[in-house]
């Protein structure tokens, strides 16, 4: 135990000042670090430049300078805490804080900087106190500041809905996944449970998705990710490392407030898969540091370290961001046999993995993802395109648009650019800290955290522009959220000494005005938009279930944030009626229009084909063309309100049928089937066919009705009986997939 | 003894006397009736947060027979204001008691605090409710020896005067530490009973149904404080605007500020407790900081930070009362001479060179006539007049002394009327030096301007627009700025007439809008704030084809006009 942590004591810190060459040193650095990871030198405002020269060479004399001096009196790895710590005044004054993504919000954030650096300097008597007080209190704080904001209603930002959905899904569903979902687009494949991690938050949070209703205590399963169970594993990894409970406490803090962008994921883009993944990571590199230390490994730690694998696994790439510490593992294998329950825990892992990777692989295309021709958006690309218009531009001609973000040249520049964008929004505590932490440690956790760090920053960096896809700029969010463990051990060197420390002090100010920065996200006071549900989803709700009848529901156009900031998918379950659109989710980086180009180019007579088709009785407008185009035929569409920006109409003449051939009664839709009967033996119906569908007592078979839309044939069907229309088993889809009589894999 | 206590108190019951029956201080704030109970706010200390009778004071208030103050006290609460004030003067006359000698020149002379809060802040009611308790919590301290006996009188008391103040009781946490620290040493004990009266306090703060008016982001309801963006709170639920005008409480309490810092600083060498004149000292540098350096710097200073920070903080504008319990505190522990001097020092200042209260910060003082004209463009006369009067808008009905017709006309024309005038159909007359192109007005290129007047706005710029068409007014003009944001002007001045050869000098009617905010727009709910500066718009008020508008005041950016709109109404 004692070799993965640095043991400290007071005693050994015997001088608690900086010597002048100690401080000399500390100027360069801190120029470096703010220039470096800033890209500019200014000062108070950022717009204020006062770098003399070139910043390529600025940086070059700089790391030069501070080379020199730390070659010529190299400090100690204890005394690095303060070396670094004086960049934290250069910050101070500097326009960093003033940067319109940094997670301090300056001008004015200098003031609570100030204000509590104040405090902490007249406790410092009392300094491990206040802290013991003030950074537990800031979670509970965080958690009351989120419902205070939520005010009851939903979180609805992005992909929020979209978990929501999921959440849902899984709910009804779970362990029959993948399945065929008739209540969107006329029937798809309800299989992104794997590629998103929605299984790894379901799995987390079953006790209190199971006891309540999703809809009321979505809320606070975000908030106990966020502000307890986040903080408490990163406590309980620190202590699993055998890092002081003081470490632990302040690399929690820092985890709950790494970054900006941390908080654009969870909160505003709502990817609780990753976010849940990244959260458990540290329990990850803790437990895997433990299988590689000579401390036997109990029974209770490896089943501990097989559910916290499975669980971050779940969101797939988390398992790249492993990869230093796997690599470190084969390396140290010899090592890592000696651990008796070295083997039983992989094999475990391996057992309770496989099965689900194996079918992921197999029904989600994941070879042709990661080779597909890398044209697909960041979410903050469609972000920004949709503040300016950009993504408004299909017309009823055109069903694709002309923007196309092609794959980049591997540059530095760029690879600089992607690493600044993250830095400029960490808290500056972890950018400044980590590196004397990692010093700090020692041992495997000190290879391993600084290997895996760099590995993060790399990946992070350059991996965008090679597979833009795999939105690999994530790791850099991921790295700054595991730095806070090294950061916190330095910062907790500071508050060893007994004299007042203004570096500590200040280090202080930051922490807590970097709890009052999330609050100012959370109550949505930064350029990261939280939205939560408004009333128009209500509204939407109510005329959906009010006026479609038994048939469908058509959203115009392409729908991408446009249901209060988030998406459409959960509108089926709430209205308990059947939607088309573009698409449920965001899985969609171009504008697509939910009419086919076949039927677009036929003008009227095509769309209204293709409204028959899908059994539209209530069609959703909010781009103005299509409010346009439907305003302009009375004869074919009556307006029937206007909810917020959504104009509503019914058709005339319309009725409803879900039967291309033959005839029948449909008797429900639910989220994986659909229950009807049949007046003959054999039909047609309007719900799209999918390759591992299964009807029961029916032959089931597919119907090409358009170039796009393949619908489903039942033949030898009994008449008048119940037919259920549903999804074969997974374990039949994973039989099919790998166990074929003739071989060739088949894409589900 | 208790007689000579009395006895020192007369010249101020004379001064006060006298004062009410010429009704010097009345209409400092308003008092009204709301859910059966007594509330009153004041623009001066507490900007928006209602307060109601503490406790103690609600049976005084039923036996006075105040149970429909709004009608009968409106704007006469002086006797309210007195009865506070004797709370105080009687808590001093208390806490001289309690010492070991008593001298009629020092009770003078720690009177003198209170003609200075008096003669800075009029008969306050709100003020005084927060400054009553001040001396009595420190009675209460004084009497028990036990340290927990008197943390619970404290935190009693401090209840109250919470109760009665309620946000600015949260200004009661300074004195305390101050006593904390000037007779003990900072142990967890003393921050655990710190932290505990602080408890208290947010308890005892009822903020009652407080209706916060949702303004868009880009709206302002004071004049610019020079600092990029919008300042506010992080987290409070205030909305992401300011509305205390920073400028104005600058500059009204800028020189008490500085005096009372200058003064407690030479008298240093005087004071016999060195590290309680210091905190003084710490506290009027802090209040200096606060009014008198740049706002860049007072953003970061402590009194705005805590304005921040503390929930509901955001509301009020505390200098002022800081300033006052300040005062209250020095009466309590300075020596005579230092109390006495100081107060001196702020009193004369006052009496010559300060302003009156009339225009002091957001400057509101109510007239019946005004709680009047309140009720009548009470929000689409549906909500509580109490909305708007607790609401920033408040200021804008004030300033402009809006009328019932106008918030009408104003809710009426949120957006401007489509534009019917073309190019051919006006004469445009500008001020000599400018560079005018008609045709850029009416180009409908936001990248096209014609500058009025020379280069930079020196006041007296003008342009006049009129109708060549006599069967027509003009009813509303609208000047884009297009791409020039920042060239608007800085004041105008509306002179209406038939010609415009024959304006200013004829005009009928004239419009002032100095300094220019912006035009004024309403919220949904009919709360009304300033839009944006750039969109210059503005009504005529009578029947006019002939509008001359006048930039009044200096600037170093050009008024520049990008497009011209004018709508007009036909001859009635």
């Amino acid at each position: 135990m004692s070799e993965i942590a640095t043991p400290q004591s007071d005693s050994s810190i015997t001088q608690e000042r900086l010597s002048p060459i100690e401080f000399l040193m500390s100027i360069p650095l801190g120029l470096l670090i703010i220039l470096f990871l800033g890209g500019e030198l200014s000062f108070w405002e950022w717009q204020r430049d006062i770098l003399p020269l070139s910043r390529s060479v600025s940086i070059s004399l700089l790391a030069a300078f501070t080379l020199l001096l730390f070659i010529f009196k190299p400090p100690s790895s204890r005394r690095l805490a303060l070396v670094f710590g004086v960049t934290l005044m250069l910050l101070f004054f500097s326009g960093w804080l003033t940067k319109p993504y940094s997670l301090l919000q300056g001008p004015m954030i200098r003031g609570e900087i100030l204000l509590f650096s104040l405090f902490m300097f007249s406790l410092w008597k009392h300094r491990v106190a206040t802290l013991w007080v003030a950074l537990p209190l800031s979670f509970l704080t965080l958690t009351f500041w989120f419902f205070e904001s939520a005010d009851g209603r939903l979180l609805f930002s992005d992909d929020n809905p979209t978990f929501l959905y999921r959440l849902m899904l899984l709910k009804e569903n779970f362990p029959m996944i993948p399945f065929y979902n008739p209540l969107w687009n006329a029937g798809i494949d309800a299989r992104d449970f794997f590629a998103t991690g929605a299984l790894n938050i379901f799995f987390l949070m079953s006790p209190l998705i199971y006891l309540l209703d999703i809809l009321t205590s979505y809320n606070s399963i975000i908030a106990l990710l966020l502000f307890f169970i986040l903080p408490l594993l990163t406590f309980f990894s620190c202590r699993l490392l055998s890092l002081p409970a003081l470490t632990g406490l302040l690399a929690a803090t820092l985890a709950a407030t790494s970054s900006l962008m941390w908080y654009r994921w969870a909160l505003q883009f709502g990817t609780l898969g990753f976010i849940t993944s990244t959260t458990l990571l540290p329990l990850v590199f803790a437990l895997g540091i433990r299988f590689l230390s000579d401390t036997p490994v109990t029974r209770r730690t490896a089943c501990l370290t097989v559910i916290v694998v499975t669980l971050s696994l779940l969101w797939t790439p988390a398992g790249i961001a492993c990869l230093p510490l796997i690599g470190i593992s084969a390396l140290c294998i010899k090592k890592l046999l000696r651990q008796r329950s070295f083997l039983p825990t992989t094999l475990l892992l391996i057992a309770i993995n496989l099965p689900w990777i194996s079918l992921f692989w197999a029904v989600s295309n994941v070879g042709s993802f990661l080779d597909e021709d890398s044209s697909r958006k960041g979410y903050a690309q469609v972000y920004s395109e949709q503040d300016t218009g950009k993504a408004r531009t299909g017309t009823p001609e055109s069903s694709a648009s002309t923007f196309k973000h092609k794959k980049e040249k591997v540059s530095s520049s760029k690879a600089l650019k992607n690493l600044r964008e993250v830095a400029n929004s960490a808290q500056p505590l972890i950018l400044i800290f980590t590196i004397p932490g990692i010093f700090l440690m020692s041992g495997m956790a000190r290879i391993v955290s600084g290997l895996t760090l760099l590995w993060l920053i790399v990946l992070g960096s350059i991996g965008p522009m090679i597979k833009p896809q795999l939105e690999l700029d994530r790791m850099l969010v991921i790295g700054v959220f595991l730095a806070s463990t090294p950061a916190a051990h330095a910062l907790n060197m500071l508050y060893r000494f007994k004299r007042r420390s203004a570096i500590g002090s200040l280090a202080f100010g930051f922490i807590l005005a970097g709890v009052f920065s999330v609050g100012s996200i959370i109550k949505n006071r930064t350029l990261v938009p939280v939205t939560f549900k408004s009333q128009e989803v209500d509204k939407i709700v109510h005329v959906v279930g009010e006026y479609s009848g038994e048939a469908r529901v058509l959203f115009s156009g392409f729908m991408l944030h446009d249901f209060s900031g988030g998406h459409l998918a959960p509108l089926p379950l709430l209205s308990e009626t059947p939607i088309v659109a573009s698409s449920p989710v965001h899985n969609l980086w171009q504008y697509k229009q939910v009419f086919p180009k076949e039927f677009l180019t036929r003008g009227d007579d095509g769309i209204k084909e293709y409204l028959d088709l899908m059994n539209i009785s209530l069609i959703f407008a909010h781009e103005k063309m299509w409010k346009k185009y439907f305003r302009s035929r009375p004869q074919l569409y009556t307006p029937l309100r206007r909810i917020g920006k959504f104009g509503v109409f019914t058709r005339n003449d319309f009725s409803s049928s879900y039967f291309l051939e033959g005839s029948g009664r449909i008797h429900s839709q639910t989220s994986s089937a659909v229950t009807l009967s049949l007046n003959s033996s054999d039909a047609v119906v309007k719900f799209n066919y999918l390759p591992f569908m299964t009807a029961s007592s029916c032959e089931v078979a597919p119907v090409q009705v358009s170039d796009t839309i393949t619908f489903t044939q039942l033949s030898k069907c009994p008449v008048n009986e119940i037919i259920t229309l549903q999804s074969v088993s997974p374990f039949e889809r994973w039989k099919q997939a790998y166990l074929r009589p003739h071989g060739g894999k088949k894409e589900w | 003894m208790v007689t000579r206590v009395l006895f020192s108190l007369i010249p101020l019951s004379i001064v006060l006397g006298i004062s009410f029956f010429i009704e010097e201080w009345r209409y400092t704030s308003l008092i009204f009736e709301r859910e059966n109970e007594l509330q009153a706010f004041t623009h001066f200390t507490n900007a928006l947060h209602a307060w109601q009778l503490d406790p103690l004071m609600t049976p005084i208030a039923d036996l006075l027979g105040w149970s429909d103050p709004s009608m009968g006290i409106l704007g006469k609460n002086a006797v309210l204001s007195l009865s506070y004030f004797f709370i105080l003067v009687s808590g001093l006359g208390a806490l001289l008691l309690q010492e070991d000698k008593h001298d009629l020149r020092v009770a003078a002379a720690k009177a003198l605090p209170l003609i200075a809060i008096l003669i800075i802040f009029g008969l306050s009611t709100v003020t005084y409710a927060s400054l009553c308790w001040i001396p009595w919590i420190f009675v209460a301290l004084r009497l028990f020896q036990s340290l927990y006996w008197r943390l619970f009188v404290a935190s009693i008391v401090t209840l109250l005067a919470g109760a009665a103040a309620g946000t600015l009781g949260l200004l009661f946490l300074p004195p305390l530490l101050l006593f904390f620290g000037s007779t003990h040493s900072f142990t967890p004990r003393i921050i655990l009973a710190s932290l505990s009266i602080l408890g208290c306090l947010m308890f005892s703060i009822d903020t009652g149904s407080l209706h916060e008016p949702q303004y868009p982001n880009d709206a302002h309801l004071v004049a610019d404080d020079g600092i990029p963006g919008h300042v506010h709170p992080l987290t409070s639920s205030a909305p992401a605007i300011p509305f205390i005008d920073r400028n104005l409480e600058k500059t009204t309490l800028r020189p008490l500020m500085v005096i009372m810092l200058c003064s407690l600083l030479l008298l240093y060498p005087l004071a016999r407790n060195k590290r309680t004149h210091l905190a003084f000292i710490g506290i009027a540098l802090i209040l200096v900081l606060d009014t008198a350096v740049a706002e860049e710097l007072s953003l970061i200073a402590p009194v705005q930070t805590l304005r921040r920070i503390i929930p509901g903080g955001f509301w009020i504008a505390p200098a002022s009362t800081l300033l006052a319990i300040t005062l209250v505190l020095i009466a309590i522990f300075s020596r005579s001479i230092i109390a006495a001097t100081t107060s001196l020092a702020l009193i004369i200042w006052a009496s010559f060179f300060g302003p009156t209260y009339e225009t002091r910060v957001a400057g509101t003082l109510l007239t019946a006539e005004d709680h009047e004209l309140i009720q009548l463009v009470s929000p689409q006369n549906q909500k509580p007049i109490q909305n708007l009067i607790l609401s920033p808008s408040f200021s804008l009905i004030k300033n402009y002394h809006i009328t019932p017709e106008k918030l009408s006309s104003l809710m009426r024309d949120e957006v401007f009327q489509e534009a019917d005038i073309q190019l051919p159909e006006l004469n445009i007359v500008v001020s000599e030096g400018s560079l005018f192109d008609k045709k850029n007005l009416f180009d409908q290129n936001p990248q096209t301007r014609s500058r009025i007047g020379e280069s930079g706005q020196k006041g007296g710029e003008y342009i006049c627009i009129e109708l060549i068409d006599q069967g027509r007014f003009i009813s509303q003009v609208f000047l884009s700025l297009g791409g020039f944001p920042t060239d608007f002007p800085r004041g105008l001045r509306i002179f209406e007439g038939a010609r415009c050869e024959t304006l200013p000098s004829d005009s009928a009617q004239i419009q002032e809008f100095i300094p220019w905010e912006g035009p004024i727009r309403t919220t949904t709910e009919g709360y009304l704030y300033y839009g944006k500066q750039s969109e210059v718009t503005f009504q005529t008020k009578g029947q006019t084809q002939a509008v001359l508008i006048q930039q009044t005041e200096k600037s170093f950016f050009d008024w520049s006009i990008a497009e011209l709109k004018v709508s007009t109404r036909m001859h009635e």
